[in-house]
């Protein structure tokens, strides 16, 4: 027996180190095609920017960093992209704020978005588990478990074991090694990683889901005749930090805390969705962001 | 709980410590080899574990019976025979008769007003309700010594490794090893976790993959040309095979970890030379329970040559309708029958008992016509297996000679990309080879190279297949027959 357990231990040992090189062959962002597309235009990219915007697509539709520069004088890039997690976007930051090139020099505005839940079709896919190290894991079952949302527990937990042993992850990662990601070029990267939605409707005319997702919102606001109420209200909160509180639990208690709370666009005009501004909401909504953030630096000095 | 899951990957070494943990007391190693056999199915749905509970109950008190009574002998085994079909035909085929009545009805132009029940099949209910039924034939027949203990019967039935999908242990072989204590047997472990190895890597890299070709293959047929539908077709073959033996595999590995020997249940039936051999290396611990159970019964092929006909239809229909409650198992079962007889008339049926090629590296050339001849058949029934109804079975074989062009846009039509395809194909090539020279045992993965450097390279190899496509998303197809 002893024989036999010990050379399955030495087996398995073996087995994750193996792992643990492999994973050590991609970049922490290699789970996110759209965020290693940015990513790595950021590495050859020249330019420097001053301000970096992490979040989800209400991030990635929403926020215009020509515009922004336009108005605070501040060049940006946009991190943000679709369907992103809540502690996917930190860990991204996490990571950001560790690499030599970003460290301590930027301002960082993350979108403030509560915990999201890892639905189960995409339990077990490789980008709802790429980013469940032992550091957000851990968040995310202690966050899940206080509100005894204990599936959603479970499946941190899953995805933690399945991100740990690389389950579902190793001809992708090898995929990322040989072929690497397309270049980040075009409109996207001419907008500093700003691309609103009727945008990308425009340049994907037959693609369905963005076809199905306008015509319901048109059908919805059509039906009621009046403006609709969008869901985003809370999740168009920022918050600006400094490049040294890492975790979103740590923001609350931290520095440079600023609270963009208002949501003040309702008029149907400048939506594509529900969920989203078209490009004119996000000119509009760029400009209410802009406002407030001159007048906090103004009376921060 | 599937093998194929992050939890069974933690279940099993809790399971296999605490197990040997509690060796040296026989009993407390059998309560919880019980419990664990239960977490294991209750994890799946805990409501049907009264199911197992209960047939278990009543098989345990009718074998006791049967022992005690010389009168009315009979009547117990026929309550078993009832309580245990009885589950089934509730369960499995309520449906399915109500629905074949008004279908019938209707062709007289008669609508019955009937309610159809929304019954969730339990899993494995197809395999335990025959596990404990042999149990009570075998004590009615005088064949075996009912057990006294119920501690020991109940953790017959339920014994995690082939509860849900078999093999189909005679309480013969299976209830004396959990009667008697179990030793620590290093070889018989190290071949266990091979087999383990080996049945994920047929379930989880070749049987998921080919489903991913299958599914929108069948879902869509009418749009598929004839190399879509032909791959199709071949790949479900494949799949089913590497999906059930895989299933087998697991289960006859993780018993092995715990010192219980189950039969061999499948013997490389793709090299097969003939459908009579076919059935004697596919699904053995099922058509040897219909042989022993059904077909000898009836008279086998002791009989006149109209009975015997009558025995093999009998008996594939049976086989069929086992398999689900649609009339496409019953077809499959009716065809594969229709290949059967002509051996049984010419006397061939068995010509090929030995393992081909022996003690050969290579088939001859008959060999290799005998083995496609054998595998385009059975490819062809497994179309009707797969189909939702028999029209569409033959709408699927008219359209594969129909759209007689070959071209490669049918990876388009199913969303997957080129390298998809080499990846499963060169999967589908590593097997046969493995299980080519290792026909003349258990599993493919029996005779490793000598080498320990290309053995564990090996094993290093399958593991990370296997937890490329380990993701526990796919549930075993045979769960529902």
């Amino acid at each position: 027996m002893k024989k036999f357990l010990l050379e399955i231990l030495i087996f398995t040992a073996v087995l994750f180190v193996v792992l643990k090189a492999i994973k050590l062959m991609v970049p922490y962002y290699w789970g996110n095609k759209q965020v290693a597309q940015k990513m790595e235009f950021l590495k050859t990219s020249n330019k420097d920017f001053d301000a970096f915007f992490f979040g989800s697509s209400k991030t990635y539709r929403h926020i215009n960093p020509i515009l922004f520069e336009s108005k605070t004088g501040k060049s940006a890039f946009n991190l943000g992209a679709t369907g992103t997690f809540t502690l996917e976007v930190e860990y991204l930051m996490d990571n950001f704020l560790h690499t030599k090139k970003f460290y301590d020099k930027k301002d960082i505005y993350v979108q403030n978005i509560t915990y999201s839940f890892i639905g189960k079709k995409n339990l077990h896919s490789v980008r709802s588990n790429y980013y469940l190290d032992t550091k957000r894991a851990f968040r995310g079952i202690n966050y899940f478990t206080s509100r005894k949302e204990y599936t959603q527990a479970y499946y941190h937990l899953v995805g933690f074991i399945e991100n740990q042993l690389c389950i579902g992850q190793v001809f992708d990662i090898f995929k990322y090694n040989i072929n690497g990601v397309l270049p980040l070029k075009g409109i996207i990267a001419q907008q500093n990683g700003f691309y609103p939605l009727d945008q990308s409707l425009k340049h994907s005319p037959n693609n369905k889901n963005l076809i199905k997702r306008n015509t319901d919102y048109l059908k919805l606001v059509e039906q009621n005749k009046q403006p609709i109420k969008t869901n985003q209200s809370k999740e168009l909160k920022l918050i600006k930090l400094k490049p040294i509180a890492f975790g979103l639990d740590d923001y609350s208690n931290s520095f440079n805390l600023w609270l963009i709370k208002n949501n003040p666009i309702s008029d149907p005009k400048y939506y594509f969705d529900r969920g989203h501004y078209n490009s004119l909401g996000a000119e509009k909504y760029m400009e209410e962001l802009s406002e407030i953030i001159n007048k906090r630096n103004k009376d921060k000095k | 709980m599937l093998f194929n899951s992050i939890e069974f990957l933690l279940f099993l070494p809790i399971v296999f410590i605490i197990y040997w943990i509690l060796s040296k007391k026989l009993i407390l190693q059998n309560i919880f080899l019980l419990a664990a056999s239960y977490l294991f199915y209750g994890l799946w749905d805990y409501r049907f574990l009264s199911l197992i509970i209960f047939s278990s109950l009543v098989d345990y008190l009718i074998g006791l019976q049967l022992k005690k009574q010389v009168n009315g002998r009979k009547a117990l085994l026929f309550t078993s025979l009832f309580v245990n079909i009885g589950f089934l035909m509730v369960f499995k085929y309520f449906n399915f008769f109500i629905d074949s009545f008004v279908d019938f009805c209707s062709i007289f132009s008669y609508k019955p007003s009937v309610t159809t029940l929304n019954i969730v099949l339990p899993v494995g209910i197809s395999f335990y309700t025959f596990q404990t039924l042999s149990y009570s034939i075998d004590v009615y027949r005088n064949k075996l010594e009912p057990t006294k203990s119920m501690l020991n019967f109940f953790t017959y039935v339920a014994f995690f490794p082939q509860l849900v999908a078999g093999p189909i242990e005679r309480a013969i072989n299976l209830l004396p090893q959990i009667e008697n204590k179990r030793l620590f047997d290093y070889v018989k472990a190290k071949s266990g976790m091979r087999q383990i190895l080996w049945g994920l890597f047929k379930k989880v890299a070749i049987a998921d993959s080919c489903a991913a070709f299958v599914d929108p293959i069948f879902a869509d047929y009418t749009n598929f040309s004839s190399i879509g539908l032909i791959l199709g077709a071949v790949f479900f073959a494949i799949q089913i095979y590497c999906d059930f033996s895989g299933y087998s595999d697991i289960a006859i590995g993780v018993s092995k970890l715990l010192g219980i020997d189950l039969m061999q249940n499948f013997s490389f039936p793709y090299f097969s030379r003939d459908i009579a051999e076919f059935w004697r290396r596919w699904h053995i611990s099922l058509s040897t329970w219909f042989r022993d159970y059904v077909y000898i019964p009836l008279g086998g092929s002791k009989v006149s040559k109209i009975l015997q006909l009558r025995n093999i239809f009998v008996i594939f229909l049976v086989s069929g309708f086992w398999h689900g409650a649609n009339w496409t198992f019953v077809f499959w079962g009716f065809l594969h029958a229709l290949c059967y007889i002509p051996l049984i008339f010419l006397k061939r049926n068995r010509k090929n008992l030995d393992v081909i090629a022996q003690n050969k590296i290579f088939p001859n050339f008959v060999e290799v016509i005998q083995v496609f001849r054998m595998f385009v058949i059975v490819t062809f029934a497994w179309v009707f297996f797969r189909a939702n109804n028999i029209q569409e079975g033959f709408g699927y074989l008219e359209h594969m000679f129909k759209n007689m062009f070959f071209d490669n846009s049918f990876l388009n039509k199913v969303g997957l990309e080129t390298e998809n395809l080499y990846v499963v194909t060169f999967f589908i090539i590593v097997m046969f080879v493995f299980e080519w020279f290792n026909r003349a045992y258990s599993f493919g993965l029996y005779n490793m190279p000598k080498n320990k450097i290309s053995r564990y390279v090996l094993y290093l190899f399958l593991c990370l297949t296997i937890i490329q496509y380990l993701s526990g998303k796919n549930e075993f197809i045979y769960f529902q027959f």
